[in-house]
């Protein structure tokens, strides 16, 4: 086969040489590759990580495949500080929702923006919302963000929601619920701009109550990253 | 493989817990330990028991030690307010060998990775944080390694120092002592140039 370009999204040591790799390729989707030899190589070049371009060969059929050539492309993506728990945070959700074999671009073309994103400090609550909004359209999941699904009307900046991950925006009124989001922020998600800190926070939760209905009750150990830092860093101060 | 007896059978499966012994190598040894050197398979039955019921975690630095507190954290004179952190107790024997450092340490034995289920909890950052709050340190080194799993270690940890008003550094990651810029591969490169320093 051709080589194809890839990143690898985890690996983990196999048997006493070889690693058990998960990549996300844009020619094949996500693919599991063992890596023969491949620790033993550590040690004389800089090993293989995870947010570097690359280009990918395997040979064989079925889940598990071997693969056969590796290279670098361009210089990896270096994620420093938060954004690299944001990178975990997207290799995650990756692993966990895509099933392999099965090949999506635009997932990895999302993947590759998010991370050059996340690489120049950008907004990365933005990043992994817009992320997120990709990779669900691409599974086939696409967000309902322009009309209420029970009235048919559009969605009115000011009306307040609950998203069912299954059907969408269902409008409510009156007493206070919670997990609502408003229309606004609904807009701000569709349109992809004009996010703020209180749109950012609604669209967070909603995005985080549609992804575990398709986790289907598998928890994202990143999540409880994110949440460890706020609670270690509260507890004595 | 061929049957060889239980008891030759369980040695072979038993062996292979070490790491790099497959099942060839495990076969070898069982058969060196049981023809030719069973004095030295008596030795390595009792060094294994003992050391198996004697050794233990420090319980401050969390490194392998036969003593509540290792002859490290033992030793009062060391200094007591510079800590430095590390994903395996070998790190710590490496900079012990090729630094001045007479502070502290702490082992993670590992680093965070969510996609193995590893969470703060596995590297003891609760006690970590227990060492933090309850004495007097000045400055956190930061020792993972220079992967991007290490780095989001270290960026953890960092946080928690940071809220608590402490130091924090991190190990500078650059070209090898002797190296020649031509032969040096592109990350070492490009993570040494990117963390250049001023003169
Ligand atoms: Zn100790």
């Amino acid at each position: 086969m051709e080589l194809t370009s890839a990143f690898i999204l985890h690996q983990r040591p196999y048997r006493e040489t070889s690693s058990l790799v998960d990549a996300l390729t844009r020619d094949h989707g996500r693919v599991s590759l063992v890596a023969r030899g491949l620790r033993q190589t550590k040690k004389r070049s800089s090993p293989i990580q995870i947010f570097q371009p690359l280009w990918l060969s395997w040979y064989g059929h079925g889940d598990l495949v071997t693969l056969s050539q590796i290279e670098k492309d361009e210089p990896g993506y270096r994620l420093l500080g938060n954004a690299s728990l944001c990178g975990l945070y997207m290799n995650e959700l990756l692993v966990k929702l895509l099933p392999v074999h099965e090949a999506e671009p635009d997932i990895f073309d999302a993947y590759r923006q998010a991370l050059s994103s996340l690489q120049q400090n950008n907004n990365e609550q933005i990043t992994l919302r817009l992320f997120e909004k990709a990779l669900l359209s691409h599974l086939g999941y696409g967000l309902a963000l322009t009309v209420d699904v029970e009235s048919g009307e559009g969605i009115e900046d000011d009306g307040i929601y609950i998203y069912h991950p299954d059907s969408g925006p269902h409008r409510v009124f009156g007493q206070r619920l919670q997990n609502t989001v408003s229309g606004r922020s609904l807009r701000h998600l569709e349109q992809e701009t004009g996010f703020d800190e209180l749109s950012l926070k609604e669209i967070k939760h909603m995005m985080r109550s549609v992804i575990n209905y398709y986790l289907g009750g598998r928890p994202l150990h990143s999540r409880q990253l994110f949440a460890g830092l706020n609670q270690f860093n509260t507890k004595t101060n | 493989m061929a049957k060889l007896g239980p008891s030759i059978d369980e040695l072979i499966s038993a062996l292979r817990c070490l790491p790099g012994v497959g099942p060839k190598s495990a076969q070898r040894m069982t058969f060196h330990l049981l023809e030719r050197n069973r004095d030295g398979g008596q030795r390595l039955v009792q060094a294994l028991s003992h050391a198996l019921d004697n050794v233990k975690h420090c319980k401050r630095c969390r490194i392998l030690s036969e003593t509540e507190l290792c002859s490290r954290c033992d030793d009062h004179r060391r200094q007591q307010d510079v800590l430095c952190i590390v994903e395996m107790p070998s790190d710590v024997l490496a900079i012990e060998q090729a630094t001045q450092y007479q502070g502290q340490y702490f082992v993670l034995s590992g680093h965070l990775s969510p996609l193995d289920g590893i969470g703060p909890d596995a590297l003891g950052i609760p006690k970590l944080i227990d060492w933090l709050d309850k004495n007097i340190i000045e400055e956190v080194i930061l020792a993972t390694n220079p992967t991007v799993e290490g780095e989001a270690t270290a960026h953890f940890i960092g946080e928690l120092a940071r809220a608590r008003n402490i130091k924090v550094s991190r190990l500078a990651h650059g070209i090898p002592l002797g190296g020649e810029l031509e032969f040096i591969d592109s990350s070492t490169l490009s993570h040494a140039f990117s963390g250049r320093e001023s003169l």
